[in-house]
């Protein structure tokens, strides 16, 4: 039996879900061969690339010749993601697979996707069509499967399919740290940290389905959930996960505790006994982040104490201090409280660094007013705080600007941006977009290509991130294209003509005479006909008024450099 | 959202009457009033109603704005831009008109009966009493206060009413509701900043003096639906509940559709939002043990998408409103619950666009068009005053090579897939010649899918309601008996009715809890 692959992503998120070989990896599983062609398809969520489209579709006319092929399509990524995704995807499986089961002998055609389409869904209509005789057959992430149940050998191909999980989704690489001063009261002083974590809306449907687990297993009756210093996220992620419970007809009651007294804590929870109409049996204590146990501890005294015989909690994040001091009893932590333990589950482990009130970045922050209390989340990365980026700065080091470019001598004090992690990379590219989209009102993140110098500096890991946490289509172009001692490859050449019609942007990690935003303009303008639509850095030290933005900018006092 | 107790809640429209200016009110407007349409007007009052003359004649409150009135001062102008600078308590020459939508009582068994405002008792209202004669051109006063349920359409139907009279300089005042709930609604879903990026004044200036007063007074208080929210910085802020439900301005005038569309979608991919639709709107034929669908997320990702990359695509469109509502179901009419969402335009409408094209000899087919087959049964009436005039049915279906190019059947062909003002757009035509040129012409891989997608989630998959309103024209689609056949009315109201400028599109999805789910 033969098999051929197809990936389908957008081209904002290619990274998503399974790799090409993973893909290969399990055509192999399923079918016991090396598949013998392996195709993906990048597709722009604005527009169809029709002419891609018909070309793998005549391939995979080609290689079906077999009764004995099998065609596996991999469409699994999350379509709420990208706009129009959904739409865009439906059309190109519609025009894929339809045109492949009425041309070829394929003996099944596999889909597998995040969810199973909706019936009024061409792709689903292929599906439940009785003149396919069930070749085509859709498989959901977790199982759940649509079409070809009148075919046996299709039966045992999905069954195949199932035996492998699909890859599981790294929560860490959906969460965003912000850097800066961030204050949170503590009992009788205030706690400052140098992190804050937000999850990106990738992740906040990871979350939920891991927390409709916990909710569904547990048997609480009441679930309370304590707000303080997080997001909308979290209140967001809360609701939604009770609200599928209570979806599936189990009896559930939330109650939400921010900035409740006692005594309003007693009230609410008595009125949701009341409405229970018996005794809660147990609750479970939702709470954005377990650091020292604070806010739980402050949760559970305003519980009433006729209640808190069985008290469950779960933390979204738990710092790196909270895992290393609490005791752990499965997956769980026990944390002592009042001369008790509460077991505290949680889903992600963070890296927290507290910092003391004399910390020369705490009194700069308070200086500069830049301290942030409350709900940072709230507001958008762009613009940085300074002090996010002295702290930066502080952390990765400054040297002397290497690689640099010709026709100027090296800075001599430069950040050393290549040494940035992937938080701050994310953080960085984040506050990029963020400014590239205040600043154009006819710019949108699925509608943008970042064109950048491919360098061993600050570009590589900021690049990385906007592709994969940032969901934009990205471009880098080595020094040598840029600097004319070679052509664009063909790939990329046809990469900037398929996004001609979004929005492009040149970025660049510094800038300093801006000489190669000018080239990297130069370099889209000779494919595209024209300029990018903006041009920007991360740090703009030259004379300025070129770029149309950049995240902070300076003038250096000492530039010289032998 | 609801803005009244259910089980109140009627269907009916609302008596109507419309009256001359009450005491109080300038003197020459009681003298000018236009008596025919006061006669008019009294021939339709319920014999139980109280008149609105002898209500204010015993209700000393109702008098009058003091001399600063702004309603009075325009109501003294010719309603012309250039008179606005006129001081206070001029002289008054022309009428100001009333519509009234009132409570009364039921004859037939006595049961309180509440007034029910929505897009259609409006537009019934402005075709009886003002559009008939030169009214339409002097200041009109709409007057709410007795109204107790609120739908959200009369708010966007309202929006397009004041921005087009607002264009041909004419004034609209309002006399908002008195009761609490009805009050709060209109606050809640910002009619009055609404009308405020309209009109580029103060509400209040288009309030009669009574509501002003309680406007003015209410200003610093959250509505009931609302809650106030610290800001990190400092402050506070008014938190709606659903932001989703209040009227969203939307910019269509910024080269890019999709920023729109992301904008209007972005509070229905609210994780919360889309687990409750989930939950309500989960496709029970297609429940497969273990699965999720995504159902709950098609409202926001792909009906009000597609909504507002159609209208961002009208031509000449700069501005449109968005709203929603969840209408409570109604034991009285054994309508279910179902949420509401609407949107208004001021572009040039569906029917015009694809005729314009159709006369310059270009196409409206894309390679879409005909791929699947599809039935429209059209039936289009003609309506004098309250009876039907003229009625005629036609079948159109996708494997006609050509449409009538009238208006009412270039409507409905805009639902068939592959229709479309530009359907020769792909890829292949993409240039970078201006950010407007290459996304609003490229926005679509496949042009003319975007109603289709609409059509098929709220009528196929929800078995709901699409109602499109545009000038003369009432349309409401619901599916038909047979696999991809729809059934169409269009009504045609009289020329002399209020031709709404733009397009008004209406999504009527009911709701039901999914198996083995409770409410």
């Amino acid at each position: 039996m033969t098999s051929s692959t197809l990936r389908i992503r957008p081209s904002s998120i290619s990274h998503q879900g399974r790799s090409p070989e993973d893909l290969s990896y399990l055509a192999t599983l399923i079918t016991s061969y090396t598949p013998e062609m392996e195709l993906s398809v990048e597709y722009l969520p604005i527009e169809t690339d029709s002419t891609q489209i018909a070309e793998i579709s005549d391939l995979i006319e080609f290689l079906s010749d077999s009764e004995q092929s099998v065609l596996l399509i991999d469409a699994d990524f999350d379509q709420a993601l990208v706009i129009r995704s959904g739409q865009r995807l439906d059309d190109i499986l519609r025009q894929l697979v339809g045109e492949s089961l009425y041309r070829t002998e394929f003996l099944a055609i596999i889909v597998l996707v995040r969810k199973l389409p909706l019936r009024v869904d061409d792709l689903a209509e292929l599906a439940l069509d009785p003149k396919n005789d069930g070749r085509l057959v859709i498989v959901s992430q977790n199982g759940a499967t649509m079409g070809g149940l009148s075919n046996l050998n299709t039966s045992v191909l999905v069954k195949h399919t199932l035996a492998v999980p699909a890859p599981k989704v790294d929560l860490l690489r959906e969460v965003l740290r912000f850097r800066g001063v961030f204050a949170s009261e503590g009992p009788g002083r205030t706690n400052y940290h140098l992190f804050h974590y937000v999850p990106a809306p990738a992740s906040l449907d990871i979350i939920k389905r891991k927390l409709v687990g916990l909710i569904a297993q547990s048997e609480c009756d009441i679930v309370l959930f304590d707000c303080s210093n997080a997001g909308p996220w979290f209140r967001q992620t809360v609701d939604a996960s009770c609200t599928q419970v209570q979806g599936t007809g189990r009896e559930l009651y939330t109650v939400d505790v921010t900035g409740l007294t006692q005594q309003e804590c007693h009230h609410q929870v008595a009125a949701a006994t009341e409405s229970l109409g018996r005794p809660a049996d147990s609750l479970l204590l939702v709470i954005p982040a377990l650091h020292q146990g604070t806010t739980l501890g402050r949760t559970v005294n305003r519980i009433p104490q006729d209640l808190t015989t069985n008290i469950d909690a779960v933390s979204v994040f738990a710092s790196n201090y909270a895992i290393e001091t609490f005791e752990h009893h499965d997956s769980a932590l026990a944390v002592p409280y009042g001369g008790r333990q509460f077991l505290v589950d949680f889903l992600i482990d963070v890296p927290i660094e507290v910092l003391s009130r004399h910390d020369w970045k705490v009194t700069a922050a308070s200086m500069l007013d830049e301290v942030v209390t409350g709900d940072y989340s709230q507001h958008p990365p762009f613009p940085a705080p300074q002090i996010a980026l002295w702290s930066l700065f502080e952390k990765v080091g400054i040297s002397e600007e290497d690689p640099v470019p010709t026709g100027r001598p090296a800075k001599r004090y430069f950040p050393n941006l290549g040494a940035i992690d992937e938080w701050d990379a994310h953080w960085l590219a984040e506050c990029a977009i963020n400014a590239i989209l205040e600043s154009s009102p006819a710019s949108n993140r699925a509608a943008l290509l970042i064109v950048m110098p491919s360098e061993r500096n600050g570009t590589m890991p900021i690049s990385l991130a906007l592709e994969n946490k940032c969901d934009v289509a990205v471009l880098t172009i080595p020094r040598e294209i840029l600097s004319g001692q070679s052509e664009l490859p063909d790939d990329d050449r046809k990469k900037l003509v398929r996004h001609q019609a979004d929005f492009i942007v040149a970025f660049d990690e510094s800038a300093v005479t801006y000489s190669t935003i000018d080239s990297l303009c130069r370099v889209v303008k000779s494919v595209v006909g024209d300029d990018p639509d903006m041009v920007g850095a991360v740090i703009d030290l030259g004379p300025g008024g070129k770029l149309d933005f950049s995240i902070t900018s300076w003038k250096a006092l000492s530039e010289v450099s032998a | 959202m609801e803005n009244s107790d259910p089980s109140r809640v009627q269907s009916v429209a609302a008596h109507v009457r419309c009256s001359a200016a009450p005491e109080g009110w300038p003197r020459s407007e009681r003298q000018s009033g236009r008596s025919s349409t006061v006669r008019s007007a009294s021939a339709h009052m319920s014999p139980n109603n109280r008149s609105i003359e002898g209500d204010r004649n015993t209700n000393p409150s109702r008098v009058p704005a003091s001399e600063t009135c702004p309603i009075q001062r325009q109501a003294a102008s010719t309603a012309t831009k250039a008179d606005r600078s006129k001081p206070c308590g001029g002289s008054v020459t022309e009428p100001v008109h009333l519509i009234v939508l009132e409570r009364r009582v039921r004859i037939d068994d006595l049961l309180p009966y509440y007034s029910r405002a929505d897009g259609l008792a409006i537009d019934n209202l402005w075709q009886k009493y003002i559009a008939a004669d030169e009214s339409a051109t002097l200041p009109v006063l709409i007057d709410l206060s007795h109204v107790r349920f609120i739908a959200h359409d009369c708010l966007l139907f309202l929006t397009a009413l004041v921005r087009e009279r607002e264009s041909a300089s004419l004034e609209t005042f309002f006399e908002l509701p008195s009761a609490d709930n009805a009050w709060n609604f209109i606050r809640s879903w910002k009619f009055p900043e609404c009308v405020q990026s309209i009109t580029g004044r103060s509400f209040e200036y288009n309030l009669a003096p009574k509501t002003r007063e309680r406007y003015l007074a209410d200003r610093n208080v959250l509505p009931q639906y609302t809650s106030p929210i610290d800001l990190p910085g400092g402050g506070t802020t008014e938190d709606f509940l659903r932001k989703q439900f209040q009227l969203m301005p939307l910019r269509l005038d910024l080269g890019n559709p999709l920023r729109a569309a992301t904008f209007a979608s972005a509070p229905w991919m609210d994780l919360h939002m889309r687990t409750v639709l989930d939950v309500f709107l989960r496709d029970q034929s297609l429940s497969t043990e273990g699965d999720t669908t995504n159902a709950g997320d098609r409202v926001g990702s792909t009906v009000v998408m597609e909504a507002v990359l159609n209208a961002a695509m009208h031509p000449a469109a700069k501005t449109g409103y968005i709203t929603s509502q969840i209408v409570p179901d109604n034991p009285f009419s054994k309508t279910a619950s179902s949420l509401e969402i609407g949107i208004w335009d001021d572009g040039t409408s569906i029917a015009d666009t694809l005729r314009e094209r159709l006369s310059s000899g270009g196409s409206i087919f894309s390679d879409s068009y005909g791929l699947v087959d599809e039935i429209f049964e059209v039936e289009l009436i003609r309506t004098r005053g309250r009876a039907v005039s003229q009625r005629f049915e036609r079948t159109l279906h996708s494997s006609q090579e050509e449409i009538d190019a009238h208006f009412p059947w270039l409507t409905v062909a805009a639902f068939f897939a592959g229709v479309s003002a530009i359907p020769e757009r792909s890829t292949s035509g993409a240039t970078r010649n201006s950010i407007t040129a290459k996304i609003s012409d490229d926005i679509d891989g496949r042009a003319g899918m975007g109603l289709r997608y609409i059509r098929r989630h709220v009528l196929d998959l929800w078995d709901g309601e699409i109602r499109y309103w545009s000038g003369h024209y009432r349309m409401s689609m619901t599916k038909g008996n047979a696999e991809n056949s729809y059934r169409v009315v269009i009504q045609y109201r009289p020329e002399s009715s209020w031709p709404l400028q733009g397009n008004l599109l209406m999504l009527s999805i009911p709701l039901r809890i999914a198996q083995g789910g409770k409410r």
